[in-house]
């Protein structure tokens, strides 16, 4: 434990020392990961998945601000979904202006919630967003998560039906547009998902706020078992199968980058609890406070051992004590 | 010679300006009415788009159906539902948007506060060194 803690304060240190490098490159790599998987699930634009094109657009998302990605995101979507069937790409823009208009009005900063979800649902790792949110941010962050959610089933829906959404067969209209929007309208799995992850969003915020010892871990845990339960429940009554290796695999993994988290921001020693009472004229107070768990990092002194070098320094300082050359 | 203290003050000032700064800024040129009217406004205009491109939507969806019934609708009748439904939707997000933007006018002025008394600080300091 004190060897992490020794590597979570030297991160801490090249961060804090270099964050205005540090910034601008993880926002570039977020974005080539963002955009590659755009590409690669949905890559309808052949121009758009070019690597250059991956790069320069990863290049001005690292200068710009966070919230110039989920825009950029977003344009790069509706493009590949025109190319597609301009009805899909209608009802993605739709969809994004609604999300833009109701929700990101009030609440720009949980934006990035929205592009993350998408993100982690995709390698299977869905829970860890609701418990992000519920651990770091307010509990009105599910709202970003839940958006996240739907943005994710559209697409995932797209990519599965892209065959009758892009056959050039002279199919009406309506009919694409109704296509469309069943993968939102008639999606059972996507609306057991949005509640479940509504659920474990408030419990583990809820839970992680208790006055008890280890709330945090305590939060993380109850929150990946409602989250297994609820989903695993609400699968065996829609009868969708298939999905359980997937649901425990993903419940592990996202418990273990949850605790991750947890390690990196809320890392308390329980064992140092101080505990006191005092009073003024209007309150009584109970207090109970913990400290951080800390490790300075060890400074390391090189010492260099070289015996004939050192004579030769020896010698050389007594000779200019005395006034004397070397030579 | 650097006024230690100074420079912590203005440090806090700048670190407020760059975080917070743009954010408190309607505080500092609005009443809360005003602030909170401004806001409404905004949320009526983007709470209409909202409300057009779901109504919109959903007659998409439906449109079979509507084209099917369409002899047999009571236009009328459909219209004064969408009226009660538009007065309905946009009552709640009237609300929210008069508690959200409340409790931020609210936190942002306190911010303000804090803020003025930095800046009164190094005023206080700046003059002290003059006197010296």
């Amino acid at each position: 434990m004190t060897g992490l803690l020794e590597v979570k304060e030297r991160l801490r240190n090249i961060y804090v020392r270099f964050d205005i490098y540090l910034n601008p490159l993880f926002k570039f790599i977020l974005a080539i990961c963002v955009f590659s998987i755009i590409n690669g699930n949905i890559g309808y634009m052949r121009r758009l998945n070019a690597l250059p094109v991956t790069l320069v657009l990863s290049l001005v998302c690292a200068i710009l601000p966070l919230n110039a990605m989920i825009v950029l995101a977003g344009a790069v979507i509706l493009l590949h979904l025109y190319a597609l069937a301009l009805e899909v790409a209608a009802v993605a823009c739709i969809l994004f202006l609604l999300i833009s208009l109701l929700y990101f009005r009030f609440s720009p900063k949980d934006s990035i919630y929205a592009l993350l979800t998408p993100f982690c649902m995709h390698f299977n790792l869905g829970p860890v967003m609701p418990l992000t949110a519920g651990l770091m941010g307010k509990v009105y962050s599910v709202v970003s998560v839940i958006c996240g959610t739907v943005i994710w089933f559209f697409l995932n829906g797209v990519k599965q039906n892209e065959a009758a959404l892009g056959s050039s067969e002279e199919t009406a209209a309506v009919s694409k547009f109704t296509a469309a929007l069943n993968q939102i309208m008639n999606n059972k799995e996507m609306y057991l998902v949005m509640i479940t992850f509504l659920l474990v969003t408030v419990i583990v915020f809820l839970v992680r706020r208790l006055s008890i010892d280890y709330a945090w871990t305590v939060a993380i845990i109850v929150g990946a078992l409602v989250n297994f339960i609820v989903l695993f429940a609400g699968y065996l009554v829609l009868g969708i199968n298939g999905k359980t290796v997937g649901l425990i695999i993903g419940s592990l993994l996202s418990l273990a980058v949850a605790f991750v988290l947890e390690f990196l921001f809320f890392n308390l020693d329980y064992s140092r609890t101080e505990r006191v009472q005092f009073e003024d004229d209007e309150y009584y107070y109970y207090v109970k406070a913990v400290p951080k768990m800390y490790v300075a990092e060890q400074e390391k002194q090189v010492k260099t051992f070289n015996a004939k070098g050192g004579r030769r320094t020896a010698r050389k300082r007594s000779l200019e004590y005395r006034g004397e050359d070397l030579d | 010679m650097l006024n230690q203290e100074r420079v912590c003050e203005m440090t806090k000032l700048a670190i407020f300006d760059r975080k917070e700064g743009r954010e408190c800024k309607p505080m500092i040129q609005y009443f809360r009415t005003d602030y909170i009217g401004k806001e409404l406004l905004k949320s009526f205009i983007s709470g209409t788009i909202a409300f057009a491109l779901i109504i919109g939507i959903t007659g998409l969806y439906f449109m079979e159906d509507l084209l099917e019934q369409i002899n047999s609708i009571d236009i009328r009748q459909m219209a004064i539902r969408l009226c009660i439904c538009y007065g309905v939707c946009m009552a709640v997000y009237f609300a929210v948007t008069y508690i959200v933007y409340y409790i931020r006018y609210t936190k942002g002025r306190h911010k303000i506060k804090k803020y003025y008394l930095h800046l009164k600080k190094v005023n206080k300091i700046y003059h002290e060194e003059e006197e010296i």
